[in-house]
């Protein structure tokens, strides 16, 4: 082993491969920090480039891209609250309110550190229990999925904001926008109104923007106009208290990472959310969860941060790839003539040692490359608000025509960016939208399918696994509703007492 | 009448509305929206199986905690909510309305026609003068050079063909 490690360790070592990793994380974090260019678009951008690299070298240049790409997302979601990749969505519950306060410094710094730790974790899981949890990810069927997606589904409570059946709605709303397109089983039309547009459902990312990004511009408008509603970002740093009781929600955030990124389609959007749950529930002040809580910018980046390592387990392991960006990497061994499962492990060992220890030095590329990007887009903040939301409306319409280049996009867009503010004016909150939208589809495929594979619903309750996550699920929302119930005893009580 | 009561009947009467109206749209939904928009095949086997399983079930679900919402709404005390921005409109808020709709469908409709790059220059100076910028070096400057600087970003790096409309070959 120790002589493979060696092997490895020569085999990476060379100028081309540091600069491989280098290049391809400051690319991905400045990619990702563009609202519509997300980290898939980045990685399959950069893969042309590594048609002419070694195979180790063009392996790291695309890891590298996608790193920084999940990390960068999170920067324009803190300034600006355009989620530069759908996982940075919510990152901008905490890291928006703080960059409101004049703290953007302090998320971003936040965000760079838990994602680095969750990063760095990821990778270790990555090298060290890949071929066990890889395992253990194939025991999965639709109905154990179906019981995982109920359980993330629960996060709907945890941000929900001030009312838990508007939440509620919001979540229904999207799992019932999710359901727009061609029915996956009998492949009839749902909603599309013959709109061939919309046949393979509403698009994500412009659904994204516009809920999340417009209805800022939108409510500078209509309001007053006040030049500079985000202070300028100060140079603060995340103090030593503040990072002391923010590491176990990074640490937890890590480990739902790494479990959802093994995974294959659960998603980084997925973990950061449940992560923040988690945080949420776990913490002994929730209410300030959503008004520039730096242990909420914390969970949700190490959640989705945790997946970028793990979900590189199953690919590696099994040769499944977890998400799009893996596909595209598997496309990338398959150029190189390397054909990654158990195979490669007997045949490569070498190579994937090589890209272990390239793996691993991307987490303290990320660290210096985020410095350095946090220090220069922290600028954005200082930007006069009159003139900064029209250039983000700008990369709105871009962004959105960008992903299949179509005007109809943009319309969904500025439907949602409508949808968005009307929900903001009526304190009704998107988050829950967003989360029921992106587990909708996986709902109801698990759903239907474990239905196809038996009509008994027996099916449902088959396994150890199914009958984990129906406890975790029950926890989680008896917790979650006792929690809002004390939560308005407290407020009806405060209330009263105030009115005396 | 005290300036809390107000605030407090005020809220109350926005919630009893949103979660009437709520109630009102999925009923709305489940009777017509539904039937009509959804494809049902003759030989469903299992009823989780049929197309309308799902949207049926979303839509009585947003029914009944509409109903909850607006029990609550009706019969416990309001609590004022936390996250409630105080109003503060533009005095002429109705038509910056207009103009940000007009703005936000030419965004829409014009770029085929325009190209999207004239088409994102005109919007982007207009919001910023809306916005309150008068300098003209600015208006100009940021107007044309952040567009541009995008619009070459998305065409050339990120490969996407953008419609060029009455820039055709220039870029």
């Amino acid at each position: 082993m120790w002589e493979n490690i060696a092997t490895g360790f020569t085999l990476f070592l060379t100028v081309q491969n540091i600069l491989a990793i280098t290049v391809g994380v400051c690319l991905g974090v400045t990619v990702g920090a563009i609202p519509g260019l997300t980290a898939t678009m980045a990685v399959a951008l950069a893969l042309p480039f590594t048609f002419a690299l070694d195979p180790v070298t063009g392996i790291l240049l695309l890891v590298g891209v996608y790193k920084g790409g999940v990390f960068g997302g999170s920067i324009t979601a803190i300034l600006i609250r355009a989620p530069g990749t759908p996982a940075a969505a919510c990152t901008l519950l905490d890291g928006y309110p703080l960059a409101q306060k004049g703290q953007a410094g302090k998320a971003m710094n936040m965000a760079l550190y838990a994602s680095c730790i969750a990063d760095f974790l990821s990778n270790l899981s990555l090298i060290f229990f890949a071929s066990m949890i890889a395992g253990l990810a194939l025991a999965f069927g639709p109905p154990e999925y179906f019981w995982l997606i109920c359980f993330s589904l629960t996060v709907v409570i945890s941000i929900s904001g001030s009312s838990l059946t508007k939440g509620l709605i919001s979540g229904l709303l999207g799992l019932l926008t999710s359901t727009i397109g061609l029915d996956l089983v009998y492949g009839t039309q749902r909603f599309t109104f013959d709109n061939f547009n919309l046949m393979a459902g509403v698009s994500y990312i412009p659904l994204l923007i516009g809920l999340f990004a417009l209805p800022e511009a939108i409510d500078f408008y209509m309001r007053r106009i006040k030049p500079h509603v985000v202070k300028p970002a100060d140079r603060s740093r995340v103090t030593r208290d503040e990072f002391r009781r923010s590491l176990p929600a990074i640490l937890r955030g890590s480990f739902i990472g790494v479990i959802i990124g093994t995974i294959p389609g659960a998603g980084a959007t997925a973990a950061a959310f449940l992560s923040y749950g988690e945080a949420r529930r776990t913490s002994k002040s929730p209410e300030t969860f959503g008004k520039g809580n730096i242990e909420g910018v914390a969970a949700s980046e190490a959640g989705n941060n945790g997946v970028a390592g793990a979900t590189l387990i199953p690919l590696l392991a099994l040769g499944i790839p977890g998400d799009v960006v893996t596909a595209v990497i598997l496309g990338a061994f398959m150029l190189q003539g390397l054909t990654p499962g158990p195979l490669m492990f007997q045949d490569n060992i070498t190579i994937i040692y090589a890209i272990f220890i390239g793996i691993m030095l991307s987490s303290l590329v990320l660290f210096g490359s985020g410095k350095l990007a946090i220090r220069y887009f922290a600028k954005i903040a200082d930007i006069p608000r009159h003139i900064l939301l029209p250039i983000v409306l700008l990369f709105c319409v871009f962004g959105s025509y960008a992903v299949q280049s179509q005007m109809f996009d943009v319309g969904v867009m500025l439907a949602f960016g409508v949808l968005g503010y009307l929900m903001m004016k009526i304190n009704m909150a998107a988050a829950p939208f967003l989360m029921g939208f992106i587990l909708g589809p996986l709902f109801e495929d698990n759903l239907r399918r474990s239905f196809l594979i038996s009509e008994d619903i027996g099916i449902f309750f088959r396994s150890p696994i199914c009958w984990i996550f129906i406890a975790i699920t029950l926890f989680s929302l008896f917790v979650g509703v006792r929690r809002e119930v004390r939560s308005t005893r407290s407020k009806r009580r405060a209330l009263r007492e105030g009115q005396a | 009448m005290s300036t809390s009561d107000t605030t407090h009947r005020r809220g109350r009467q926005r919630e009893i509305v949103f979660a009437a109206l709520t109630l009102l749209a999925a009923i709305l939904f489940g009777l017509f929206v539904i039937p009509a928009g959804v494809t049902q095949p003759a030989s469903v086997k299992h009823l989780p199986l049929s197309p309308v399983f799902l949207p049926y079930l979303l839509t009585i679900a947003v029914g009944v905690f509409a109903l909850v919402h607006l029990a609550e709404a009706l019969f416990a005390p309001h609590i004022p909510d936390e996250d409630a921005q105080a109003p503060d409109p533009h005095p002429r808020w109705p038509l910056r309305l207009a103009a940000l709709t007009g703005l936000l469908l030419i965004y829409l409709l014009l770029p085929e026609t325009l190209g999207m790059l004239l088409t994102a220059i005109l919007v982007t100076i207009v919001l910023m003068a809306m916005g309150g910028e008068r300098r003209p070096q600015i208006l100009l400057g940021v107007g044309i050079a952040v567009p541009l600087v995008v619009y070459l970003f998305f065409v050339h790096v990120a490969q996407v063909p953008m419609p060029e409309g009455l820039f055709e070959g220039w870029f």
